[in-house]
């Protein structure tokens, strides 16, 4: 193996904790959008910077549903002034979790 | 005037896995040395042990994000000479002509190919005027 098959091995490798991981971090997200209900503003900027880095690192590797999923919620937790942002959070957050599963599912499935 | 060796980037990003990438994809660039930072602050605080010739900075991060990261480095005159590349997701024609009117050299949209991006770097730094940084 030369050192470039090794770097495309050990992306893979990262791939997969950052797919483990973000799922790990709904959670977290779900938590966030329930403060946005509640009426914590400052609870958006917390979404909008960890569906950022949801956003930026799947598409690196190859997450492309999970990264455009992210992306969107991204842009709606950044419109403050959406009197419906947590509503459209709550289904973006949905979306983005069906899709996490689904890499998720497909990477097992290899 | 000869163009000197690019021997040692920091790159700086608040995620873990981007970070690693960067330092393995760097790593196929012989003789490089790469020095990473998980936030603008820590940056600014490593700048002078580290020495970099080239800077390359996420642009979204909590805290000191990466263009307050590079407004700090030109308002400090030991930095301010270091060119800075941004590595970003944000990479729109309009925001890619603000970073570059802030003073960047470049600017890569994420997501880059690991494969090709430390020729990408070096191209980067082959086309930077040294008589002027």
């Amino acid at each position: 193996m030369d050192e470039r098959d090794e770097l495309q091995q050990k992306i893979a490798d990262i791939a997969g904790r950052y797919i483990q991981r973000t799922a790990g971090e709904l959670g977290g997200l779900r938590e966030l959008i329930a403060k946005v209900q509640a009426g914590n503003s400052a609870a958006a900027k917390e979404i909008e910077q960890l569906a950022h880095k949801i956003y930026g690192s799947g598409s690196m590797f190859g997450f492309e549903a999970v990264s455009e999923q992210a992306r969107e919620l991204e842009l709606i937790a950044k419109d403050t002034t959406d009197p419906r942002m947590a509503d459209k959070l709550q289904v973006r957050a949905d979306a983005l979790e069906a899709q996490v599963q689904a890499a998720l599912r497909a990477r097992g499935a290899q | 005037m000869s163009r000197p060796q690019l021997r040692t980037v920091l790159y700086v990003d608040d995620e873990p896995d981007i970070r690693e990438i960067v330092q393995l994809a760097l790593g196929l660039v012989d003789d490089l040395k790469v020095a990473v930072c998980e936030s603008g602050e820590r940056a600014l605080q490593s700048l002078p042990d580290i020495t970099p010739d080239l800077v390359l900075l996420d642009v979204m991060m909590p805290g000191t994000d990466g263009p307050t990261t590079l407004q700090r480095m030109r308002a400090d005159p030991r930095f301010a000479n270091i060119p800075v590349v941004f590595v970003t997701a944000k990479a729109m024609p309009a925001e890619v002509a603000r970073f570059r009117e802030l003073g960047a050299v470049a600017v890569i949209a994420k997501p880059f190919d690991p494969m090709q991006f430390g020729q990408q770097i070096l191209t980067i730094w082959e086309g930077i005027d040294h008589g002027r940084a």
